[in-house]
């Protein structure tokens, strides 16, 4: 007991070695983002260091150079074509898998979460061949149903989460007050999840906003999602045009993620990360 | 239950059981349907193109003799899993500590915290590169530090060597290792690291002998994920190695951008399934071993 | 406010088995109009399965479920019209307490210029009107639990299903809450059926409880009736602290049957078809009907021991008594009245334990 207690009153050099390695850590994860950030707003016409004076010019590059904005524009289009797609055939499997009895149910949710364990790139050339065979190539369905195959097991996930937490006592609550079973999903379950599904919805739409691997093969003149564009432009130029429409989708993305936030907390997404 | 018992059962109550156990899952079928044809087939074509060779009296597994025979890709598959363990390795070292240091230091929620870990992860791949591509420059703002501070005499070539790869590799996943790590750590109760303190344990015989065995569980899940993921990535080793480290994916984009060889392409893409698979099934082993216990 | 719905419920040869796990053997249980039943037992005992049966959640495998006079074996629970409190109360989240308990009524197609008044009489009377437009995550467990209560009886239900609505509680709150729901119970009028391990819950509040254990009705009747002569050692064991005596039968004469727990010592109990000599039984005494006394008592059964442990519990005195020639330890509450008045006696004094011959029972 005395010891436990004169330790404390001494300086605890363990604890300072602790808390500086973590302050290292958090300045190795967030340095090469803030660079990006500092040089957006930078004058020089390539990454000088140090930056000598700051401007707005390379946002008004980004908005003048046309393909940033389209394929921003596409980019959005996708993911909110797959988000919703994903919402639409992922909330009534999850609500089914989470109150499954059936010895099926786990091997169902291992199938749908599949996707994400496997390599992007293998799916990205798999599925660009495939498209081919099927005669849809390169084209923007292919783009929309490709991102899909990756944001189903967000959505899947997030509300299957969401509605076991819940447990089934509101809805037989209901049921007993006399609600019959549409009146049961309609006032009492979905209210429930909805927070789930908004949640997984735009957890879906930022990893599809973010996808390379795979959007990569689907590279054509109407199909570039922005990660392609920023690509191509950061191995041909070199600008720092690259910085602020980085920024600007970070930006987009923090925006978004807070938006989650408050749903239903972080941890909640956290806590399944795989 | 004796065979009468079955027979007076009443038909709607075993009608109604035996809707339960098929109708259960009824919900779940446009998701199987739509995975089938849009995940499980492609998987399946691709293998049938990685059977096609483009030498017109090619055998149908020449693709795979080729990966296994050739010393070149032999040692390509073989250092795509070096780097992935090498990184694996780094992100638990790295990534222990500030678990521990998240759950058993930090007062309140730490929301912050799990703010700035989880932010990265939302920032596009692009920006981070570019990021580490600024601050590894031969002249950039880290050779400048280090030199400032005495610590090296002149201008660090990182960027384009295998270091810059890992600065890259750590930095995407680390998040994921510490994310993991953490969520278990959380689950121990801190009251056991107390008892033994209060037995005359030292802090680094707790650490050793309570703390590390109850959080194991936690730096292998991590592992699996940090090694699944690093399997599956070429845009770091693109972008930050510039082909200083060739794996897998790598060579898969190089094959099809520059060679467009889409048979050879295919089998490589299989080897990296068969990794992926294993990690599967690794990781489905440790979470129903975790659910026995 | 009398519920002129109570009705009674009779469940005939009802049975449920999960996989192989036998939840509830055929079961039989009627209930009168306006009772006030408890299912008791420990956890796994088919309390909780005949509770969902009875609300529709659960269907059985065999038998009927009689409401009143329907037979709601194949009802679905929505058409029921039942009253429920669930063990975590099931409130809905996203709804206010007012909106939480409407939804019966709005459910019933009840006219919405009766809703409104109707939930601010429940309100009332669990005395949470000042809360009616807060969210349920915004009150306190006792307060969620009265909501819970006032939404499962808006409707006037014919049943009103409790399922152990008072775990959550804690202590002090759980004996305030016992009163209020007996009081609204009565003033209702509705037939109740609650769920519970708690055995001091079940004897204040039911007009009948009804034991079970491992899928089967052990016993059924009054609270006093079971706690006086529980009929068999797992009822005994499991309604409050009982001294478990196995005895070998010595002789069995017109006065009764003499039993000997060891030694030298003497019983004298009621005879009972089926006792013969030389058979093992029971003999059940609760500790409190127990007194001590430094010298052989006149008559009845008395066991002379010594004390071995003794604890002060405030209103009484609790003693762990080793009887001679007897490997099992009794316990006595002894009555610590007038003060200083009663000293305790002390660890390792020689007593006698005796007792009424109407306050033991053979098991």
């Amino acid at each position: 007991m005395p010891a436990i207690l004169s330790n404390r009153k001494r300086p605890d050099t363990g604890l300072m070695v602790l808390r500086i390695f973590v302050a290292a850590f958090f300045i190795f994860l967030l340095a090469p983002i803030l660079i990006v950030v500092l040089y957006s707003v930078s004058d020089a016409a390539y990454t000088v260091w140090p930056i000598q004076d700051l401007s707005l010019r390379w946002y008004e590059r980004m908005i003048e150079y046309r393909p940033f904005l389209t394929s921003l524009g596409f980019s959005f289009k996708v993911a909110i074509w797959a988000a919703a797609l994903s919402i639409l055939i992922g909330v009534p499997a999850a609500l089914a898998l989470a109150r499954s009895r059936s010895p099926l149910a786990e091997a169902v949710t291992t199938f749908l979460l599949a996707p994400l364990s496997m390599p992007m790139i293998l799916l990205g050339v798999a599925l660009l061949y495939y498209f081919s065979w099927m005669g849809l190539g390169v084209s923007q369905t292919g783009v929309i149903l490709s991102h899909t195959v990756v944001s189903l097991p967000y959505i899947v996930r997030t509300v299957a989460a969401v509605y076991m937490n819940a447990g089934k006592g509101q809805e037989e609550s209901a049921a007993i007050l006399g609600a019959n079973r549409v009146q049961v999903f309609v006032r009492v379950t979905l209210p429930m999840i909805r927070a789930g599904i908004l949640a997984g919805g735009i957890f879906a739409m930022l990893i599809s906003l973010d996808n390379l691997p795979i959007s990569f093969f689907f590279a054509g003149p109407d199909t570039n999602t922005l990660p392609v564009v920023m690509l191509a432009y950061q191995q041909n130029q070199f600008d720092p045009a690259i910085a602020a429409i980085s920024t600007t989708q970070m930006v987009i993305a923090i925006a978004m993620l807070l938006v989650v936030q408050r749903l239903t907390g972080l941890h909640h997404i956290i806590g399944q990360q795989r | 239950m004796t065979m009468a018992d079955k027979i007076t059962l009443s038909p709607a109550a075993t009608a109604s059981r035996r809707r339960k156990t098929t109708h259960g899952l009824l919900g779940t079928l446009p998701a199987v349907f739509f995975l089938v044809v849009f995940f499980v087939l492609p998987l399946i074509d691709n293998t049938f193109n990685s059977l096609e060779t483009r030498a017109e009296d090619g055998g149908a597994i020449d693709n795979y003799m080729r990966l296994f025979t050739d010393s070149y890709y032999l040692e390509v598959i073989l250092r795509t899993l070096w780097v992935s363990f090498l990184s694996t390795v780094l992100c638990i070292v790295i990534g222990y500590p500030v678990a521990y240091y998240m759950v058993r230091h930090v007062k309140g929620s730490g929301a912050l915290l799990i703010f700035l870990l989880v932010a990265p992860l939302m920032t596009s791949i692009i920006m981070r590169t570019y990021g580490w591509q600024i601050l590894l420059a031969r002249n950039g703002p880290l050779s400048d530090w280090l030199m400032a501070l005495g610590l090296i005499d002149r201008p660090l070539g990182l960027l384009r060597s295998p270091v810059s790869v890992y600065f890259g590799l750590v930095h995407i996943l680390a998040p994921y290792m510490v994310i993991s790590i953490a969520s278990v750590l959380q689950t121990v109760d801190r009251r056991l690291e107390e008892a033994s303190l209060v037995m005359g344990a030292s802090r680094f015989e707790t650490f050793r002998r309570i703390t590390l065995p109850l959080s194991t569980s936690g730096i292998v899940t991590g592992s699996i994920i940090v090694f699944m993921l690093c399997n599956g990535s070429f845009l770091t080793m693109l972008l930050l190695g510039n082909g200083s480290v060739v794996t897998l994916p790598l060579l898969i984009y190089q094959q099809f951008v520059l060679v467009n060889d889409t048979g050879f392409a295919a089998a490589m893409g299989n080897v990296l399934l068969l990794l992926a698979l294993i990690c599967l099934y690794l990781q489905l082993r440790i979470v129903r071993g975790k659910g026995a216990a | 406010m009398t519920n002129t719905h109570s009705a009674s419920v009779s469940l005939r040869n009802v049975s449920r088995t999960f996989g192989e796990h036998v939840a509830l053997h055929p079961m039989n249980l009627e209930i009168p109009a306006g009772e006030f039943v408890s299912l008791l037992g420990p956890s796994g005992c088919g309390k909780t399965t005949t509770l969902r049966i009875v609300a529709g959640l659960e269907s059985p495998d065999d038998g009927e479920i009689w409401i009143g006079d329907r037979n709601v074996t194949h009802i679905s629970p929505n058409q029921r019209h039942l009253g429920m409190v669930f063990q975590n109360y099931a409130l809905f989240p996203h709804l206010t307490v007012s909106e939480n308990v409407a939804f019966g009524l709005q459910m019933a197609k009840t006219p919405k210029a009766e809703i409104a008044p109707r939930v601010s009489r429940m309100l009332d009377m669990v005395h949470l009107s000042q809360f009616s437009d807060r969210m349920p995550t915004q009150l306190s467990g006792g307060q969620q639990q009265r909501v819970a209560l006032a939404r499962s009886l808006a409707t006037n239900p014919n049943v009103l299903l409790l399922d152990e609505p008072m775990a959550a509680l804690d202590k002090n709150l759980r004996e305030s809450m016992q009163y209020e729901l007996r009081q609204i119970q009565e003033s209702f009028g509705t037939t109740t059926i609650m769920v519970t391990h708690d055995q001091e819950e079940a004897l204040s509040l039911s007009d009948r409880i009804v034991v079970m254990n491992q899928g089967r009705v052990l016993q059924s009747g009054a609270p006093q009736e079971i706690y006086d002569a529980p009929s068999d050692r797992f009822v005994s064991e499991f309604l409050g602290a009982s001294n478990l005596i196995d005895c070998r039968v010595a002789d069995i004469g017109p006065e009764g049957a003499t039993l000997t727990p060891g030694g030298d010592i003497r019983l004298t109990a009621p005879a009972r078809p089926g006792l013969s000599d030389g058979a093992t039984v029971t003999l059940a005494v609760r500790p409190e009907k127990i007194s001590l006394s430094s010298d052989r008592p006149g008559a009845g059964p008395a066991l002379p021991g010594t004390v071995m442990t003794h604890i002060f519990r405030g209103a009484s005195h609790a003693y762990r008594i080793q009887p001679e020639g007897s490997d099992n330890a009794i316990l006595v509450y002894e009555q610590a009245s007038g003060g200083l008045g009663t000293p305790a006696r002390e660890v390792g004094s020689k007593v006698w334990a005796h007792w009424s011959p109407d306050a033991q029972t053979l098991l």
